[in-house]
């Protein structure tokens, strides 16, 4: 890169991979998008049943920006939702649980139900109860089958769930923390006997799960920021079975928000819509209210283009530099310089980007000039023909 | 899993099963189903060869002369002789060959036939050669009866131009009637349909005259759609509609009307649309959508799906490589699901 003062910037403000929101940089959408997302969670929040939103579009559109933007920026402005962002889950339903209890962390969670149901312990134990789920941790000498009957009955009573076995299997984490302070993938898969889960009640299980959370956090609902939805397997081929279970698992999530406490926000391929929609389209009504709550991600015009690029430099304008709402170094009319394809797919812009202003030298002239700018687009986006000619 | 079960039922596979009356369905004797994939480029070798000895030629000597001189080659190099019999068996069913005692002879008074001897002799079998084959296989009633009459609605009384010009679609399909048990299931668009339940039947069906019409002679092709199965519909004849140009002016045709700067179109629907609909190839189709990427550079994105997805359904190997036959490769390798076109490559398609 050149030298940075000459480009007005302290560093590039741009990621070489573009591939999801940037780490630290505060996340800026068009405001055609961001008020089309806001308007369908204002409705949504007023209104009853499914609170589901699918969100589509190619590799590179902007859908994990937006799923991080709700995560990021939206939900917690709402204050009472608190959000939980999944990144390719994996076809079983539990997978979601394993990724959602892992984000928590064990000694976290186990807290939460210790604290819940600590006060509604009446007999045996109570002391114990009352000093503290750290005091038990540390002073963790006594019979666990005790405590843990104590607890089952305790988190029944609190209204955590009303089913003895996920009541039993909630007050197994909590008593076994102090062994195993950790989750493995192993306590997510249903019918083993050391399992933290329970087979066959993987809602009920889930709405146990999420009533702890909106209890311990004084929260009114969960959301679900679920992307990547369609690589739902690591392998190369699924089993009819898991084909199913890719249905199911999306059909159970959408059957918890009934309840009214969750969101769920999917983001998925146009393929991956299509495909949901013919093997289940009663199912993608539900889902998306008959299309009401599918929003395709558009493709930028020039003015988003243009708008992201000015948002990305002034995050990084040297301090002082009268450019601020400037596109320097790239010239003023750098969108019209570009192929479509490139500007109007956010990816592609921002590796774009990137690369102009990482491969600038010394000799580069500022603001860059077109020859400049088309040998950085076809270097990185060659046509069909040029790649066979090369 | 508790809904593994009932979910089942949401997937429209499973509900065919009862759907179809037991009533309507055709059903296969195994000695029908002779038919077995083999290459018409070498039954005509073979057929040149038998024309070669006007007295004929025992079976024997026959397999011997086309082994030796390398004149039928398969996938692992020299024909076995099972391999040969149904080569021979191909030939003398589809009338182009007869018996006369224990010789082979050539069945010189059919005109197909003739016409296939005069061909000229080149690397592969000529569209020419390929229509006398297509007529021969048309004509013999095992072959109609068990395949292509699911294509044609009333009269089983067509013509190769009948078929090509008025054939509908079949859809097929696996299912499972038990739990040990699997058959495939062919369902004509005019309410025939045909279970193939044993091995002879699938691989004669199936394998055989299912992989003449469509690999081998160009009278059919097929896609994969979720939500129906896999598709076979007729070709129209050969040339006609092969330019790329052409078929990237169809799609465009396709595009709704509006504003908008970029219209998505789903490559699944345009199979829909352009193949079976309009009778073309699917590689004509994904050769237009190459050619339109090269051709309008920067105004065409191509959309691609994930390779597990893409599969989704696809429960081997093979059905996994048949389905993705569909897609369009790129040449990152990726499958395309969608294409994205920008508003000034319709106008200047519609306009060319």
């Amino acid at each position: 890169m050149a030298d940075a003062t000459r480009l007005g910037l302290t560093s590039n403000p741009f990621e070489p991979a573009a591939s999801g929101a940037p780490v630290t940089a505060d996340l800026w959408l068009p405001e055609s998008w961001r008020t089309r997302l806001r308007s369908s969670i204002d409705l949504l929040s007023g209104g009853r049943g499914v609170k589901a939103l699918a969100v589509s579009g190619a590799y590179g559109s902007g859908k994990s920006y937006v799923l991080q933007w709700l995560l990021r920026e939206e939900f917690p402005r709402r204050h009472d939702v608190k959000p939980f962002y999944f990144d390719n889950p994996g076809v079983q339903f539990y997978d979601l649980a394993n990724s959602l209890l892992r984000q928590i962390g064990r000694k976290d969670l186990a807290k939460c139900i210790w604290e819940l149901a600590a006060i509604h312990v009446t007999g045996y134990q109570r002391d114990l109860f009352l000093r503290g789920f750290e005091e038990y941790l540390r002073s963790h000498r006594r019979q666990t089958t005790d405590v843990l009957s104590e607890l089952q009955t305790s988190i029944v009573n609190a209204r955590i769930t009303a089913d003895e076995e996920i009541a039993h299997r909630l007050a197994r984490l909590v008593t076994d923390s102090p062994r195993k302070p950790y989750f493995e993938y192993r306590d997510f898969v249903a019918g083993r006997p050391d399992a933290l889960v329970t087979e066959r009640e993987e809602a009920a299980y889930f709405g146990a799960i999420l009533t702890i959370l909106r209890l311990a956090s004084g929260i009114k609902s969960v959301a679900f920021l679920v992307d990547e939805f369609e690589e739902i397997s690591l392998q190369k081929r699924l089993t009819k079975r898991e084909a199913h279970d890719y249905l199911a698992t999306l059909r159970r999530l959408i059957d918890l928000t009934h309840e009214g406490n969750l969101w769920l926000v999917v983001a998925m391929t146009p393929d991956a819509v299509q495909k949901t929609n013919a093997l289940a389209p009663a199912l993608w009504d539900r889902f998306t209210n008959k299309g009401k709550y599918h929003w395709e991600l558009p493709a930028l015009s020039e003015g988003d283009a243009t708008a992201l690029v000015k948002h990305r430099l002034a995050a990084v304008r040297a301090q002082g530099d009268a450019r601020a709402d400037e596109l320097f170094p790239f010239p003023p009319d750098l969108v019209s310089l570009l192929k479509p394809a490139t500007f109007s797919t956010p990816r592609r812009l921002v590796q774009f980007c990137f690369y102009a202003i990482g491969g600038a030298t010394e000799s580069t002239p500022v603001p860059f000039r077109e020859d400049y700018l088309k040998k950085v687009e076809a270097k990185l986006y060659p046509s069909a023909r040029e790649v066979a000619e090369s | 899993m508790k809904d593994g079960a009932t979910l089942a039922a949401t997937i429209p596979f499973a509900n065919r099963e009862n759907a179809r009356s037991e009533g309507d369905q055709h059903q296969l004797e195994p000695r029908d189903a002779w038919m077995r994939p083999v290459s018409f480029f070498g039954l005509l070798r073979i057929l040149r060869i038998v024309a070669g000895s006007p007295a004929g030629l025992r079976a024997g000597e026959l397999d011997e002369i086309i082994r030796s001189g390398g004149a039928y080659q398969t996938g692992n190099g020299r024909p076995s002789r099972t391999t040969l019999y149904h080569c021979r068996n191909t030939l003398l069913r589809l009338g182009a060959l007869k018996r006369e005692g224990r010789r082979v002879t050539v069945e010189r008074f059919d005109p197909l036939v003739a016409a296939l001897l005069n061909e000229e002799q080149i690397d592969s079998l000529s569209s020419t050669a390929k229509e006398h084959f297509a007529t021969l296989v048309l004509r013999n009633s095992d072959c109609r009866r068990h395949f292509f009459d699911l294509f044609m609605r009333g009269s089983s009384d067509y013509t190769l131009a009948d078929f090509r010009n008025r054939g509908r679609s079949v859809v097929w399909f696996w299912e499972r009637p038990s739990p040990t048990g699997k058959r495939a299931v062919l369902e004509g668009s005019g309410g025939r349909s045909m279970a193939l339940s044993s091995p002879s039947a699938i691989k004669g069906i199936l394998y055989g005259v299912r992989y003449w019409a469509r690999d081998q002679l160009g009278l059919i092709d097929e896609f994969f759609r979720e939500e129906r199965g896999f598709i076979m519909y007729p070709l129209r004849p050969f040339g006609e509609e092969e330019d790329p140009s052409r078929i990237a002016k169809q799609i465009a045709s396709l595009a709704p009307p509006g504003i908008r700067k970029w219209v998505e179109l789903s490559v699944s629907d345009l199979k829909v649309q352009l193949c079976e609909k309009r009778r073309q190839e699917v590689r004509s189709l994904l050769n237009a959508i190459q050619w339109l990427e090269a051709a309008h550079a920067g105004y065409v994105v191509l959309v691609p799906t994930s390779r597990a997805f893409a599969t989704l359904t696809a429960s081997s190997a093979n059905r996994e490589q048949l389905q993705l036959r569909g897609y369009f490769q790129d040449n990152q390798g990726r499958y395309i699901s969608h294409i994205r076109l920008h508003n000034s490559v319709l106008s200047a398609l519609k306009e060319a």
